[in-house]
């Protein structure tokens, strides 16, 4: 049964954001299963990332050549995926991969605690490290069998 | 009886993003020589589980930890205590965040402090703008493979001494941020553990500034005077001491990086002026007077083709 259907478009005002929302489980289950993407993962303006580089480095009073900027192209956005259960925070996959599933049980995926879902008003906390592009669609589906 | 451990304070598994799982974490670490490693994955502590199952019946010690992976720099907290939501954690409440974790017990350092941030690596450098350091353990002074090459840790020692110059007493550490086996010269945190090595007595020796980092060298360095021994990270009243100092290689790793050392130098307010002499023989005795101040350790060299730092201490507190 599907308990989220979540799409969300980001742009960069939203970068640095801790965004919540909210699910909810009706009864005990054995699994929570996350299928989760964001789209696109690199900044493709490439004029525009190499400004960004060079005035990266200058904050740190290092003056680069494009040649060196180039060195860190490509530049992507990251947003990092959290899990909240009614009694507190399950785990976090901080991850750089773009499109992922999880499970949330007493088997869990790396980075959640193992335990078994129980009912409840749950989260799902997206975390925006870089949003770059103009929009950055995200997509976090929540179901169990 | 202090033995000084070289240790890994920085490390990533699978449970974030690195790439070996707890257990192969621990097997490299091991054949790498160190005696101890914390995990400190990104926000997440569930493989510090598995890490420690993997040391059972071995040498070698796990400090659970987390780096909080902020927007606005990453914090190292370590000891396994702390309950705080790295969600909460901003430049407004840094203070108060600092305080609980020293409450529950665990200690605080700050990661790679002046790494290049924004969109680079986001939230890399600190920019807590943390107008007091007095709950802060530790400061990475030097981050990554080949340190001596990274032009950063140029800032964070400068940065580290402004610290220390304004009267903060905060170990000096390295963090490799160990995500992948990568070949390149890898340092070590060496912590004077009084006692048995274990979590406890290897916060102990953070809390107490019993630290130095290095590339390939190990160190015995103290100050004496009636009958006393201090080590690095002591506090001491200023007189004169007799002060001791010897060197050994990690025979293999300084052959593999191509590793010597040349100037050994003591610098810091506690000294009229710097003593520099070389160390090629790997050992130093001198009585030296101290003013209040402080003073540390450092020795230079080559590694891998280059000059280099290759050993910073963390300072002894003169008063």
């Amino acid at each position: 049964m599907k308990v989220l259907d979540l799409t969300v478009s980001l742009t960069p005002c939203d970068v640095n954001k801790h965004l919540e929302y909210e699910f909810e489980l009706k009864e005990d289950v054995k699994s929570l299963k996350i299928a989760y993407s964001y789209e696109p993962k690199i900044y493709f303006d490439e004029k525009k990332s190499i400004e960004l580089i060079k005035e990266c480095y200058s904050r740190y009073g290092q003056v680069i050549d494009e040649e060196k900027a180039r060195q860190e192209l490509p530049l992507n956005n990251l947003i990092t995926l959290a899990i909240s259960a009614p009694n507190g925070m399950v785990g976090n996959a901080h991850r750089h991969a773009n499109r992922a599933t999880y499970e949330i049980s007493t088997h869990p995926s790396v980075g959640f605690s193992a335990i078994t879902p129980k009912k409840g008003v749950w989260k799902v906390i997206l975390s925006t490290h870089a949003v770059l592009s103009d929009v950055v669609n995200v997509k976090v589906d929540v179901w169990y069998d | 009886m202090i033995r000084y451990y070289p240790y890994e304070l920085h490390t990533h598994t699978i449970h974030s993003d690195g790439s070996m799982s707890p257990t192969e974490l621990v097997a490299t670490a091991r054949k790498q020589g160190l005696s101890g490693i914390a995990l400190t994955d990104h926000n997440a502590v569930t493989g510090v589980e598995e890490a420690v199952k993997a040391c059972e019946g071995k040498s070698f010690n796990i400090i659970p930890g987390v780096e909080w992976t902020t927007f606005y720099g990453h914090l190292t907290v370590l000891g396994g205590n702390t309950k705080i939501n790295y969600q909460e954690v901003n430049p407004s409440n840094v203070l108060d965040v600092i305080k609980k974790v020293r409450a529950e017990g665990d200690i605080i350092g700050i990661a790679h402090p002046y790494r290049i941030g924004y969109p680079i690596c986001t939230g890399g450098s600190n920019d807590f703008n943390i107008s007091d350091y007095s709950g802060i353990t530790h400061y990475e002074v030097w981050s990554y493979l080949s340190p001596q090459k990274e032009r950063t840790n140029e800032l964070a020692d400068r940065e580290y001494l402004r610290l220390i110059e304004h009267g903060n007493k905060i170990a000096c550490v390295y963090g490799r941020d160990f995500h992948k086996v990568e070949d390149g010269a890898y340092a070590a945190t060496y912590l004077g553990i009084d006692g048995e090595n274990n979590t406890k007595n290897a916060i102990e020796a953070i809390k107490s500034g019993r630290t130095y980092i290095s590339l390939g060298l190990m160190m015995e360095a103290s100050l004496k005077k009636d009958g006393k021994e201090y080590h690095v990270g002591s506090t001491v009243k200023a007189g004169s001491y007799l002060f001791k100092l010897m060197l050994l290689p990690v025979v293999n790793f300084c052959n593999k990086y191509g590793v010597s050392m040349e100037t050994l130098t003591l610098e810091g307010s506690a000294l009229e002026a710097p003593i520099v002499r070389n160390i090629a023989t790997g050992g130093y005795g001198a009585l030296i007077d101290i003013t209040p101040g402080y003073f540390r350790i450092k020795v230079t060299g080559k590694v891998e083709g280059e000059q280099g730092t290759l050993l910073i201490s963390t300072p002894f507190y003169v008063e």
